[in-house]
């Protein structure tokens, strides 16, 4: 049998336990629908809070009640309008969307403007009047979001003309949730504004108070301070001698500044949400590089520390060398990371294919980035030596090791300078021709993940080059380092050799 | 004896680690086709000296040849090797294992199953070679990495204290089946604490003791190395019993009056001793002449060979 045929068969069999091991099929599978899971339950849980009920005690005359009630219907409103959207851009056909309805997709945020754009051209019920005649055949029907705040009148027991502490303190036990406010849904108060008798919005002398046991719940405070503080500067505008409409013309002015960049001359230099969005896409392979080499090193120094420890190792070794029991060893759990990666990008593609709106189209823009870009040869090689170089290192640590303790106490510190790139990506991600990414490109155990990121921007290819080959050079001497350590350690019994006894071995040898 | 004609040769082999000299300047010769015992206490240098001549590990000093190679790795494919420790994945079946094992050393996936299935049926593991490791007795897991270590029929077979573990009708099946490789030609060599194996068994021995050869040949020439002992119960007294002709000692029982062990001269002979104990009237009720046990020959020789170490250890 030839040396390529030992190392196979080493390889074949270390494939094979991992593939067959419930941790691998959890890794493959788990991790793309845990993180799908992060990204959906905030959203989810956003979407789908129950509706609150608050109640306002207005004291100063009425009007800032109105203000709120106004409020609150464009908060529906929105909410409707953003359905409606994401509903029609899965169920309409594209080209029976009319341009200017409401129904079109949006760009950008939804506006107060689009909002009231939608209310006057009929809201929620002209949507579901005219929806029928559009969906394909067998959608689903159009079911608008119910509203996040109900507005409910106070108890009849809290006298409104009374002192606000008091008022606080009679509402108590609703706001506490020991009494019902109502029969049906929302039962219980969440909160209540109390506004005084002398409280004048453009010049308060005191504050409307907002009660609530749920100190921790923005949500309708925001609201109702962000159209109040509008509603206020609107009202002073006009002491000023405006007229509201001119305010409203001064409200919609907006300056944006359009974003350039060099790398898109051709098209005329002007950067898309599409070219942000998909500067993400090579973070994304940084990231997927950088835990699937981690998660499957770990596999190795697992696995070499139970050959060690059960003695197996010396029965392979009468039949294998030590280097080619440890090519065989990187050969198969490569196969696993792989395997693994691809999973976790098949996974992740159909999650995001069968989203809905704007992640369908994301995908499909990153695919293309990724086939048309240099990504497929770079992620390529930087697996490879990205790989060579940690998990060789995560195999010589096993060879020196009796238990998974011992390995921890050694891998501590080396986790910690490994963990640095991750560190490092965000940063990256804002300044990828800046100093910290620069510099990081050349240091060799970095260079695979940081260079994934700056190939986004276009670096000169000298540097491509040349850090690549540092890199490769590099992982090329620390796998024969840890070849030596490897062949001189696996086979010693007792306690883990000392840092200065491993340096002597890689150097000497056996 | 030449080196090619030995399927292990060692010449002035030596190991050591750091300053501590496991293994010292030993030479020995195996010849093919026969059994070959490696005795020794603890810590003499037996496994070292196993993993050196499977070049698992490199001698420090000398050199070693096997099957003709300079090392084990050259022909590893026509070499088994059982280690002291044993140890398989747990999570496969014996099948598997013994199967992987064949195919490392060369052996092609369909005979490797069939020659598997046929170890697993006649050692009594058939029942047991589609279950996971782990659900084995220590005992039959051990029986499965002997298989795998004859599986591939290798010319050449290493065992290292292959007894250790089993029970006496496993030992017994052992013993069977390396008297079965010597019967198809090949060598064994085995290292051992339990002298009843390598009486059986060997064709020659080898002691070592604190990693020096301490007698290297065949029982006979062992037992030539020690006096002949002989039991007497008689009446006569101990003054009676040293004149008698060839008696060196004279040692008297403590606990059973009348009772003797008497040291012989080498060569001496024990009929001689009887006819002259008739002779002289001397009284016999008891009369035991064995031949000294190889346990006897390994406790004095060992004493011997560590009574060397420690003079000769001391001053480098
Ligand atoms: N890797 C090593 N480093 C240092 N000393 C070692 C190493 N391996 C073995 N030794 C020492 O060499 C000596 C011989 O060990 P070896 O394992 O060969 O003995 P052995 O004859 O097989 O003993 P046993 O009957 O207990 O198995 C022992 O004193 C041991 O401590
Ligand atoms: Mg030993």
């Amino acid at each position: 049998m030839s040396v390529l045929g030992r190392i196979f068969l080493v390889a074949k069999r270390e494939y094979k336990h991992h593939a067959q091991s419930k941790g691998f099929w959890l890794t493959m599978v788990a991790v793309p629908v845990i993180a799908a899971l992060a990204g959906l339950i905030p959203q989810w849980v956003q979407e789908n809070k129950p509706a609150r009920a608050f109640t306002v005690i207005d004291q100063s005359g009425g009007a800032i009640l109105a203000d709120i009630d106004a409020t609150i219907a464009a908060d529906n409103a929105k909410r409707a309008l953003a359905a409606l959207k994401d509903y029609a851009a899965d169920n309409i056909p594209p080209e029976s969307v009319p341009m200017l309805s409401p129904m079109a997709p949006a760009r950008g945020d939804i506006t107060a403007d689009d909002v009231a754009v939608f209310q006057a051209w009929g809201g929620v019920e002209k949507a579901k009047e005219l929806l029928p005649k559009l969906v394909r055949e067998g959608a689903p029907a159009f079911n608008p979001p119910g509203p996040r705040f109900v507005r409910v009148e106070p108890p009849p027991e809290v006298d409104p003309a009374a002192d606000p502490a008091a008022i606080g303190t009679a509402l108590s036990p609703y706001l506490r949730a020991e009494k019902p406010i109502a029969q049906t849904a929302p039962a219980y108060l969440s909160s209540a504004l109390i506004v005084p008798q002398d409280y004048v919005l453009t010049r308060p002398t005191t504050a409307i108070q907002y009660w609530t046991t749920n100190i921790n719940d923005f949500d309708l405070q925001t609201l109702v301070e962000r159209a109040l503080t509008a509603e206020a500067q609107r009202a002073m505008y006009e002491e000023q001698g405006m007229s509201r409409d001119a305010v409203a013309a001064i409200e919609q002015r907006r300056v944006a500044l359009q974003p350039f960049s060099p790398d898109k001359q051709e098209s005329g230099g002007e950067v898309e949400m599409k070219d942000r969005l998909l500067n993400i896409v090579p973070l994304g392979l940084a990231l997927l590089l950088w835990m699937s080499i981690f998660t499957v090193a770990n596999l190795l120094l697992l696995g070499v520390i139970e050959e060690r420890s059960n003695k197996l190792i010396e029965v392979l070794l009468s039949s294998v060398s030590a280097e080619e029991f440890m090519a065989g060893k990187l050969l198969g759990i490569a196969g696993i990371g792989l395997t693994i990666l691809v999973a976790w990008l098949t996974v992740g593609l159909i999650i995001m294919i069968n989203g809905s709106g704007p992640t369908v189209a994301f995908a499909h823009d990153a695919i293309n980035l990724i086939l048309s870009g240099p990504y497929i040869p770079a992620f390529a090689f930087y697996f490879v030596v990205g790989y060579l170089t940690i998990a060789s290192v995560f195999l010589g640590l096993g060879s020196v090791c009796n238990s998974q303790q011992e390995a921890q106490s050694l891998l501590t510190p080396l986790i910690f300078v490994l963990m640095l790139p991750f560190f490092l990506l965000m940063p990256m991600l804002e300044d990828p021709n800046g100093p910290i990414a620069t510099t990081a490109g050349w240091i060799p155990v970095y260079t695979p993940f940081v260079m994934m990121v700056r190939l986004s921007t276009n670096p000169p290819w000298t540097e491509v080059v040349a850090t690549g080959a540092v890199t490769l050079f590099f992982s090329i001497l620390v796998l024969w380092a840890m070849a030596r350590l490897f062949k001189s350690a696996i086979l010693r019994t007792g306690q883990p050799p000392r840092l200065i006894e491993m340096w002597r071995m890689m150097r000497r040898g056996s | 004896m030449s080196t090619g004609e030995s399927a292990i040769s060692f010449r002035e082999v030596g190991k050591s680690y750091g300053d501590f000299r496991a293994v010292e300047g030993l030479s020995f010769n195996v010849a093919p086709g026969s059994i070959y015992g490696f005795l020794g206490p603890n810590g003499a240098g037996k496994t070292t000296s196993l993993r050196m001549m499977l070049g698992m590990i490199a001698p420090s000093t000398g050199e070693i040849s096997v099957l003709g190679s300079p090392s084990a790795m050259g022909v590893r494919e026509r070499v088994g090797y059982l280690p002291e420790e044993r140890g398989l994945y747990r999570r496969m079946t014996p099948l598997e294992t013994i199967v992987y094992l064949a195919r490392l050393k060369g052996m092609d996936a369909a005979p490797a199953r069939k020659k598997a299935l046929e170890l697993l049926e006649r050692f009594g593991l058939a029942a047991f070679a589609k279950s996971r490791i782990e659900a084995l007795s220590k005992g039959m897991a051990q029986k499965v990495q002997i298989l795998a270590t004859i599986v591939h029929a290798p010319d050449l077979v290493i065992l290292d204290e292959p007894f250790s573990g089993l029970d006496p009708v496993n030992q017994q099946v052992l013993e069977e089946l390396v008297e079965d490789l010597r019967r198809e030609g090949r060598t064994v060599l085995f290292s051992t604490h339990v002298m009843q194996h390598a009486e059986r068994l060997c064709d020659r021995l080898l002691l070592i003791a604190r990693g020096k050869l301490a007698f290297e040949g065949t029982l006979d020439e062992a037992r030539d190395r020690m006096p002949q002992t002989i039991k007497l119960t008689t009446s006569a007294d101990a003054a009676d019993l040293a004149a008698l002709p060839g008696v060196v000692k004279v040692a008297a029982d403590p606990v059973h009056a009348g009772s003797y062990e008497l040291t012989m001269k080498n060569g001496a002979d024990g009929e001689n001793l009887l006819r002259s104990c008739f002779e002289r009237g001397l009284q016999l009720t008891g009369f035991d002449m064995s031949e000294p046990a190889l346990h006897d020959i390994f406790v004095a020789l060992v004493g011997e060979g560590a009574e060397v170490a420690d003079s000769r250890g001391t001053a480098p």
